[in-house]
């Protein structure tokens, strides 16, 4: 718990980005709460319950949209829906990454040939336009699937980043004692190997949350997904095809995006901060 | 020759690089028919070389990390593949190893008592109960205070803390055989000394060294007997005194008259000539037949270029050189 | 002697998340010009924090809280970076620890060597070549070495390459840090020759941080001893080795193996930490001549001969 704290007080960048990430977490677990009292018990998404376009107030900090509703409510629920899809599916990917590259680390060979092919194929094919394709002619797209559909997109680039750190690991002199000590393969791979790159993991995961809410995003400003998930992206949709900035009403489509970067900035910094942490050649230094 | 703790029967090591292209295929010849042995008689034996010259693939094919390209190496007259086979619990028991770097060889994840825990719980030495009092043992004997120690994570230690650890390690496990791979290069002055001395311990517990090293001086202190390697050949071997004191081979002369000598009245009178030849790194050492030092001899004669000369034995040394014949 | 450069109470600290780390913690140190100047120590007394923090080239989190360097009576801690900047490599010039491994390995040395050399004047290419050619030259290094590139050369040589770098702008000081260190012997022994000889033909003062007494022993005129941030004792290469005074010295000493003699003697106990020095005198928890005073006061660095100062309280030092 002290090297926890320790580890804060050395990286700013570290503590703001998980503060950041924290706070909008917490806003979107008490979404339903908040919009349950805001709204009196309707949904945020209902069309029509305030007029149209009113400017910010103390009832409306931000306002309300062209279908009269209220902006912050929906930004809330966006929120939600965003992290939600994100974190699903930046979870399923890193799992998929972990796994296959523990696998393509510990046999080597054939195996390994066959999932660096498909890593790479991932990497280099334009993969935006297949997702795109997919989602459209998937009949029922539920959270889970679409978060799965992202996911199958997005879980390359960090296998690659695990793969070259668990080959850099294997010739360490640790691993070689381990093995004069009778460890077996396994042994080797999950309690000397593993632990050494749950920062990497970690940040595996944040490229794969901050790609997948991209990902996400870009389908709903073309109007691709499943209507009934109100995403910030499908939130920006809307604004955009109301004629919302015609009119001048900047604040509706500022705020979503606002709520977009801030997500991925504070990921971004705990990236990096992680780095500067966990980074062995300035671990001396740190003394983590 | 059956009859050592450890045999190297002309064993040879090629690796084989993958890589770019057609330059990709290279190989390089790590070691070339080696051969020598370890007594049954506890004993320290050097083996002195520069980098690359092929000691540390010694040191890894004596644990079974790497495997030999031809030729055998014995353990107690059985070979070693047979034994990692069969009977590798006892083989790793029974052959342990002190590594170069004090750093890198603890899991920065883990506390640094692992090693000793994990060599208890691994090869059985101890119940659970006995184990904290062993550990205790063995690192006050290493001079260490366990409280000090107990608990602490690797980078919380100074290198010459940790590689004490590496030795108490060594006395937990007690094996017959030990091989240390340059042990004390990342050490302080300060410490290699009290370093040593722990081998000689050892020694009298019964337990054998192969002192790996590029410090002809630090072998000088240590070692019974000495083997000087130069580019994956042995070319001169025989008791400390005799091999320091009366040098054989070009080579070792070499190396003995470029160590400095830490007292200003005793400074270097010659100096090293540049040759151009020599600028060049030595590149294709793999094909080579003869003897590896050949183009940095100054005493290299044409058959020296492609024949590798046999062992002489002049008094209690043996040599590989032309110049003995 | 004249005094070419001279560091007053210089102190380097690094910030850590436990606290500063004293690696130098108040080094006054004189250099002679026209000697060879060795700083010994082992690995963490701050030998090669001292050279950065002299030629300012730390980076953060390593600062200077206080100390002044003074070179032919400039300040030059206080020098804009700008104005510091010409000075490096045209008068102080360095050549760090591994810096054979700090080529680029696909340029060839020429480009390498004039590049840096043209970055520091403003001279023509032409020009530069002839520098470097005759650097080269100077360490005994034919001027084929400049097709060459740097995996081409081994080790040590691509080490003469990087001394003969340092010496192309024909400076006043070389500061070597661990110039040795990693070679195979023969190697280290011609590149010891090769600063000696910067002195010996070229008149140039060189400062060399090495952990090894016997290189010291080689080429050094005077040496100065570094433990656990501080200057333990300074003096003349013959002094130092006939008759060391200082605990830690001798200690040191009687550690340094050699084929000349087979009794070895470690200096029991650990370093301290640059985190948290030992009190008083910072060598005492190890000293067997340990005094009560050792451990309530520091000694202060104390001219006891001309040209040969102690901290100790063996030698006053109070």
């Amino acid at each position: 718990m002290k090297r926890v704290l320790l580890i804060l007080k050395y990286s700013p960048k570290l503590t703001t980005g998980i503060i950041i990430i924290l706070s909008l977490v917490l806003l979107a677990i008490l979404e339903p709460t908040i919009n349950y009292y805001r709204l009196g018990g309707r949904s945020s998404t209902e069309i029509g319950l305030f007029d149209t376009f009113l400017p910010p107030s103390r009832e409306h900090p931000f306002g309300t949209e062209a279908y009269g509703r209220d902006v912050f409510s929906l930004l809330l629920t966006g929120l939600k829906y965003s992290l939600l899809i994100g974190f699903t599916a930046g979870a399923l990917a890193t799992a998929i990454a972990v796994v296959l590259a523990s696998i393509a680390g510990y046999k080597g060979g054939r195996i390994e040939a066959f999932i660096t092919t498909i890593a790479n194929a991932i990497l280099i094919i334009p993969s935006w336009p297949i997702l795109a394709i997919i989602v459209l002619f998937v009949r029922k797209v539920d959270l889970f699937l679409l978060s799965l559909i992202l996911a199958f997109f997005s879980w390359a680039g960090s296998s690659r980043q695990i793969k070259a750190q668990i080959a850099s690991l294997r010739e360490r002199p640790y691993i070689d004692l381990a093995r004069v000590t009778g460890f077996s393969d396994l042994e080797i791979m999950f309690k000397e190997i593993l632990p050494n790159f749950l920062p990497y993991i970690f940040v595996g995961f944040s490229y794969a949350v901050t790609g997948t809410i991209m990902a996400e995003t870009a389908l709903r400003l073309v109007g691709l997904g499943p209507a009934d998930i109100p995403s910030l992206g499908q939130f920006i949709n809307w604004a955009i095809y109301s004629g919302t900035l015609a009119q001048g009403h900047y604040i509706i489509v500022i705020s979503p995006i606002a709520f977009l970067i801030l997500t991925f900035v504070s990921l971004n910094l705990i990236n990096v901060g992680l780095d500067e942490v966990f980074n062995p050649r300035l671990k001396q230094v740190t003394g983590v | 020759m059956n009859d050592g703790l450890l045999t190297f029967q002309n064993v040879s090591k090629v690796f084989r690089r993958v890589g770019f292209g057609f330059l990709g295929r290279a190989t390089v010849q790590a070691l070339k028919d080696v051969s020598f042995s370890l007594s049954l008689e506890p004993e320290v034996l050097a083996l002195v070389g520069e980098s690359g010259s092929g000691k540390s693939t010694i040191c890894r094919l004596i644990l079974g990390l790497e495997e030999p390209t031809s030729g055998e190496i014995l353990y107690k007259g059985r070979g070693i593949s047979d034994w990692l086979k069969n009977s590798k619990k006892e083989y790793i028991r029974e052959v342990q190893i002190i590594f170069q770097d004090p750093y890198e060889v603890y899991n920065p994840f883990y506390r640094v008592d692992r090693v000793l825990w994990m060599a208890i719980k691994k090869f059985n030495i101890a119940s659970d109960n006995e184990a904290e009092r062993l550990i205790y043992e063995s690192l006050e004997v290493v001079g260490l205070r366990p409280r000090e120690i107990l608990g602490r994570y690797p980078h919380q230690l100074s290198g010459g803390e940790r590689q004490r650890i590496m030795l108490s390690r060594i006395y937990l496990i007690k094996p017959r055989l030990l091989v240390a791979d340059e042990p004390v290069s990342m050490l302080d002055a300060s410490l290699r000394a009290i370093f040593l001395d722990h081998l000689r311990e050892f020694k009298k517990l019964g337990i054998s060294s192969l002192y790996i090293t590029h410090d002809l001086n630090t072998a000088y202190y240590i070692a019974d007997r000495i083997m000087i390697i130069y580019s994956g050949r042995i070319l001169e071997r025989g008791p400390t005194e005799d091999v320091i004191k009366d040098p054989l081979h070009p080579y070792t002369k070499m190396l003995i008259t470029s160590i400095p000598v830490p007292d200003p009245n005793k400074r270097w009178q010659d100096r090293v000539v540049i040759d151009i030849a020599k600028l060049q790194k030595v590149s294709g050492r793999e094909s080579i037949d003869g003897c590896p030092f050949y183009n940095r001899c100054q005493f290299a004669m044409d058959k020296c270029e492609s024949n590798f000369p046999p062992i002489r034995r002049i008094n209690n040394q043996e040599v590989n050189c032309f110049l003995y014949e | 002697m004249n005094t070419i450069l001279e560091v007053e109470n210089l102190k380097v600290y690094f910030k850590t998340i436990l606290g500063d780390a004293k690696s130098v913690d108040g080094v006054s140190l004189k250099v002679f010009e026209g000697e060879i100047l060795g700083i010994a120590g082992e690995s963490g007394c701050g030998k090669s924090t001292l050279v950065e923090g002299v030629l300012k080239i730390y980076k953060p989190p390593c600062y200077i809280p206080e100390g002044k360097v003074y070179y032919k009576g400039m300040d030059l801690l206080n020098l804009p970076e700008e104005e510091f900047r010409k000075l490096r490599w045209k008068e102080l010039s360095y050549v760090p620890q591994g810096s054979m491994n700090s080529l680029n390995p696909v340029i060839k040395i020429e480009e390498q060597m004039i590049d840096g050399i043209m970055s520091h004047t403003d001279i023509s290419y032409r020009e530069a070549k002839e520098l470097a050619l005759s650097a080269l030259n100077s360490v005994g290094m034919p001027p084929d070495v400049l097709e060459m590139y740097p995996h081409e050369l081994s080790g040590g040589m691509r080490q003469r390459v990087c001394i003969a770098m340092s010496i192309c702008l024909n400076p006043k000081i070389v500061f070597a840090d661990e110039p040795i260190t990693g070679l195979d012997v023969v190697m280290q022994k011609l590149n010891l020759q090769t600063l000696g000889d910067l002195r010996d033909r070229f008149g140039i003062t060189v400062v060399m941080v090495a952990h090894d007494m016997a290189c010291h022993a080689e080429i050094c005129d005077r040496i100065c001893i570094m433990y656990a941030g501080k200057i333990l004792e300074i003096g003349s290469t013959f002094d130092i080795f006939s008759d060391p005074l200082h605990p830690y010295t001798k200690g040191l000493l009687s550690a340094v193996p050699s084929l000349e003699k087979k009794d070895l003697k470690g200096i029991p106990g650990l370093a301290p930490s640059p985190l948290e020095w030992p009190s008083g005198c910072r060598f005492h928890p190890r000293c067997s001549y340990r005094m009560k005073i050792c451990e309530e006061k520091e000694p202060i660095l104390k001219e006891i001969q001309p040209g040969r100062s102690v901290a100790c309280f063996l030698y006053g030092g109070e």
